[in-house]
């Protein structure tokens, strides 16, 4: 009988059959995989956005040709008019199109403007805690019961109207305040666990813990709310383009195209319809992804 | 003897994405009126899968086969309704953890009369009056006051205590304690198994005493069962068992459980490798990678229970008494 | 010169606890009054019950918990009021193994990265290829294989990881180990191979050990000396022989026959002396010994006065009044 008190290394390898060979993304990608409603909207967003990007090169026309002959027509073959035209001749397919492209933009880059400012100040607030957590979270209170339409509109009125920059700054500098939050949340649970208290003992700086420690275990979270804050942003850049603030003539986002379509929608219901449709399925594509992730992520991380 | 739980070949599968689960395989075991048997096995033994099938209590996609009778009534495949009559009034389960057991929203003494109540079909009144007696029974100090408590303001001992007193509140024929001291420290484990002898003689319950520490068998138990990868792989009296251990498995973690009444002198021989997970199919013997007196035919050949000298052991070369049968 | 690597002295670690609105802030006395020595290459075991403050004790030793009063001096210099940036440099020499294997290593870091993060903030000088090397050998050292360093936590059982956490603790070959039950959260065979990988280590490095474990039968495995703590209060300091063939305070003694042995002719008598009665709230603990409630000797003297610490051997200390009178009649 081997004693195993006396010789070091005490203990055995570990036969080589018993680590399981799974990362910790492939894992939550195969349950991903798994969910057919998140499958069917990853794929749809996808498509959409080639079809934003490479679509308008199979049309004939450019998005601001006035097409004299087939103005305000329904959707046709003729005249390569496939999702028919607006009051102006305006070709729908390629404008709705482009619309997409603008809405896409500027949601994402809004969505990644609330990301970066958020996470970096959630988790700040959240792992240092105390004082400095207080006046980070009052000052995100504060901006929170400021109305953001008004403020949109001011900015509107001091820079061009339809400034895509200000636009979506403004739509992030909404956006921030509520990823913060979650992250502070994370950020609050995390900074218990143990892993953080064997950093701290080895004498790893907070800087250090915030971006090797604490980020990357809110990563699960955070993509979660990413997708979800998509969607908003898209919302809310439709909802200001819907009152006129948001992209001008002849530039068009989804929401430009839903108000002019509202305002045809007894006589050329697809004026409205052809952007709508769009628009709500990709909220519901955005939606039904972050769903999905939740719970592909969710089993891992507690 | 008539044997109050008598298991027959009980399984336990799942089938799951990731492939399939043996929890149990093949167990078999008896129970008699008044005993206690000790079930000792590691996490991934499958220990309270077993009973959790006997109770009724697993997953709906857990695949059980074989069987288990209480007082000879077959307990397996029995319509749930009929289970759930049976579950409490004639088989009660305690668990590891009283504080997740407990529901936290209700107070103590009403979940206590909540088992008359459902079980007995006794008044609300009647039930608390009893759920008081069932406090003082399992020496919970200062009772009266205890009933009107919620679960988060008992310590650990005392959450023990009442899911004792609601498990045999109507007075079960056997108790089924999954891990119950597992929790809790050192002192008030003394006081739960002190109280669990008491309890099994004055009412004359049978006991599964489900846990991974032999010296809490070994003040309980009148026979154990070692389990090891969802077999069994030694059964026997207690005392020939921690006496004179037939299979490997139980030799070895005997000499690699620290003894305050041990020598420091002794080695302290670990068992190398880990226990199998439960996803895991080994060839041959379960034991056999972590088996110091492994031969080439542990690898290929399953060793089945057999009766050797006084011991049930599932070992090719099961380890022979050094003196006398101490059955 | 003193050969003492740590000595605490009258260590107090209070936390102040909101009574709500109009009540009066009370105070948890976690630790109340512990003074304690280590010497070189000397394992010290803190047993006590859940509550009893060795863990906040551990902690307030390496500063990851605030000290209220008293002293921690560390290789001569006291440390109980250094700041956090202050306390950076010395911990390299100061190490702590958690309880839970898992949770002490982060999810998202590779094993290679958890173990070399020390490396990188003690020895910043060394190379990645430096670093892989050291980390490499450490994991060999604790019984893992060097091919392991680019798996992630969640691929290895509970005992690797604990060994993945001792290396972290190892590799810059700290002075002081503080182990805060090591190998409570681990299955029975697999405690036995920690507990021998970290005899050996400790025999190999001269590493002081601080142990603390509820569990007496692998403290009087691993330790020389043990401290017995009750409610924040040392009730028995003894060398491990002494300790447990012949204590002396009424409290181990019932701890140490309350630890079920495997031997099922001594085992069922044993049940029939337990102590009785719980660990009181430690917000608000009982007058005089902190013990009497629980205490089958307890007289009316040890309600009102406290019991001083007293040498009772050449190196052993007991606080109980009657611990002299208990022992003659013990025979």
């Amino acid at each position: 009988m081997t004693s195993a008190a006396t010789s070091a290394p005490a203990g055995p390898t570990v036969p080589a059959g018993q680590i399981i060979e799974r990362g910790l993304w492939s894992d939550a990608w195969r349950r991903l995989l798994r969910n057919r409603a998140s499958m069917v909207a990853l794929v749809w967003i996808v498509l959409v956005a080639l079809l934003a990007v490479a679509g308008p090169n199979f049309s004939p026309h450019p998005f601001d040709e006035l097409d004299w002959d087939h103005m305000g027509v329904p959707p046709q073959m003729e005249a390569a008019h496939w999702l028919g035209t607006d009051r102006l001749g305006r070709d729908l397919f390629v404008r709705t199109l482009y619309g997409v492209r603008i809405s896409l933009q500027i949601g994402l880059l809004a969505t990644l403007v609330s990301l970066l400012i958020g996470v970096a100040w959630g988790a700040t607030a959240g792992y240092v805690g105390g004082r400095i957590d207080n006046w980070m979270m009052r000052f995100v209170d504060v901006l929170y019961a400021l109305p953001y339409i008004f403020i949109v509109i001011i900015l509107s009125t001091l820079f061009e109207r339809g400034n895509i920059f200000v636009l979506f700054f403004a739509i992030g500098a909404v956006g921030w305040l509520t990823m913060a939050r979650i992250v502070r949340g994370q950020a609050l649970s995390l900074k218990r666990r143990e892993f953080i208290e064997a950093a701290i003992a080895s004498g790893v700086s907070t800087p250090a813990i915030l971006v090797r420690h604490i980020v990357p275990n809110l990563i699960g979270p955070v993509i979660i709310y990413v997708t979800l804050t998509i969607p908003q942003m898209i919302l809310f850049e439709s909802f200001l383009s819907f009152l006129g603030l948001g992209v001008q003539e002849p530039l068009a986002s989804l929401g430009s195209l839903i108000n002019e379509g509202a305002q045809e929608m007894e006589s050329a219901v697809w004026m409205l319809l052809v952007p709508a449709t769009f628009l709500v399925t990709l909220l519901m594509s955005f939606n039904f992804l972050g769903d999905g992730l939740r719970d592909a992520l969710d089993p891992r991380d507690a | 003897m008539t044997a109050i739980l008598a298991v027959d070949a009980l399984s336990v599968r799942y089938e799951t994405p990731d492939g399939v689960v043996n929890a149990v395989n093949d167990v078999s075991l008896e129970i008699a009126a008044g005993e206690c048997i000790g079930v000792v096995g590691e996490s991934g033994a499958g220990k309270s899968q077993a009973f959790l099938a006997v109770m009724g209590l697993l997953a709906p996609n857990a695949k059980v086969s074989g069987g288990a009778k209480l007082r000879g009534r077959e307990l397996l495949g029995t319509d749930p309704r009929a289970l759930r009559e049976l579950r409490g009034a004639e088989l009660a389960m305690i668990f590891q953890d009283p504080m997740t057991s407990l529901a936290p929203h209700i107070k103590v003494g009403d979940q206590i009369a909540e088992t008359l109540v459902v079980h007995k079909r006794t008044s609300w009144r009647d039930a608390r009056a009893q759920a008081l007696k069932l406090l003082e029974q399992v020496q919970v100090t200062d009772a009266a006051r205890r009933l009107t408590q919620y679960p988060h303001e008992l310590s650990g001992g005392m959450r023990q205590r009442v899911m004792i007193a609601i498990a045999l509140a109507c007075d079960p024929v056997m108790l089924i304690a999954d891990e119950p001291t597992t929790a809790l420290d050192v002192s008030v484990q003394a006081q739960i198994l002190s109280l669990l002898k008491r309890l099994m003689r004055e009412r004359g319950m049978a006991l599964a005493l489900i846990t991974h520490d032999l010296g809490v068998v070994a003040g309980l138990a009148d026979h154990v069962t070692v389990l090891y990868a969802g077999r069994v792989v030694e059964a026997g009296t207690v005392r020939r068992l921690l006496k004179q251990p037939a299979h490997p498995y139980t030799a070895a973690l005997l000499r690699s459980m620290p003894r305050i009444d041990a020598s420091v002198s002794e080695p302290l021989v670990a068992i190398r490798g880990q226990p199998p997970s439960p996803r895991e199919l080994v060839g041959g013997c379960p034991f056999h990678p972590r088996c110091d007196l492994a031969q080439p035919r542990c690898a290929e050949e399953r060793p089945t229970l057999r009766s050797t000298a006084g011991a049930m052991v599932a070992c090719h070369f099961p380890i022979a008494a050094s003196h006398g049968d101490l059955s | 010169m003193s050969a003492s690597f740590l000595k605490i002295d009258n260590l107090r670690v209070h936390f102040p606890v909101s009574g709500g609105w109009l009540k009066a802030t009370r105070r948890l006395k976690a630790v109340d009054g512990v003074s304690l020595e280590i010497a070189r290459g000397e394992a010290l075991g803190i047993v006590g019950e859940s509550g009893c403050g060795k863990s906040t004790l551990a902690r307030a030793i390496l500063k990851l918990v605030d000290v209220t009063a008293g002293q921690v001096v560390w290789l001569g210099k006291p440390i109980e009021s250094l700041s956090t940036r202050q306390m950076r440099p010395l911990r390299d020499s100061m190490q702590i193994v958690f309880q839970d294997p898992l949770a002490s290593l982060n999810p998202r870091m590779t094993v290679g990265e958890i173990v070399s993060e020390p490396l990188r903030v003690h020895r910043p000088h060394l190379t990645r290829a430096q670093r892989k090397a050291e980390v490499g050998q450490m994991l060999e050292r604790v019984g893992l294989s060097r091919d392991q360093i680019n798996r992630y936590p969640h691929e290895f059982s509970g005992g690797q990881c604990q060994r993945i956490g001792i290396a972290r603790a190892m590799i810059l070959q700290p002075k002081l180990l503080v182990c805060d039950e090591p190998v409570s959260a681990l299955d029975v065979s697999i405690q036995a191979q920690i507990i021998n990988l970290l005899e050996g280590l400790k025999r190999e490095s001269g590493t002081s050990i601080l142990f603390v474990s509820h569990n007496l039968a692998v403290v009087r495995r691993l330790c020389e000396r043990v401290l017995v703590l009750y409610l924040g209060k040392t009730m028995e300091v003894a060398p491990s022989d002494e300790l447990f063939r012949a204590a002396r305070h009424p409290y181990t003694l019932g701890l140490l026959a309350s630890v079920p042995i495997p031997d099922p002719d001594v085992q069922p008598a044993r049940l029939e002396i337990a102590l009785s009665g719980e660990l009181p709230s430690p917000l608000s603990p009982p007058s005089g010994c902190v013990f009497r409630t629980r205490c089958k000797f307890a007289i009316e003297r040890c309600a009102t006065q406290v019991p001083v610490l007293e040498s009772a051997s050449e190196r052993s200390q007991v606080a109980c009044h009657r611990w002299r009178e208990l022992r003659e009649n013990a025979g």
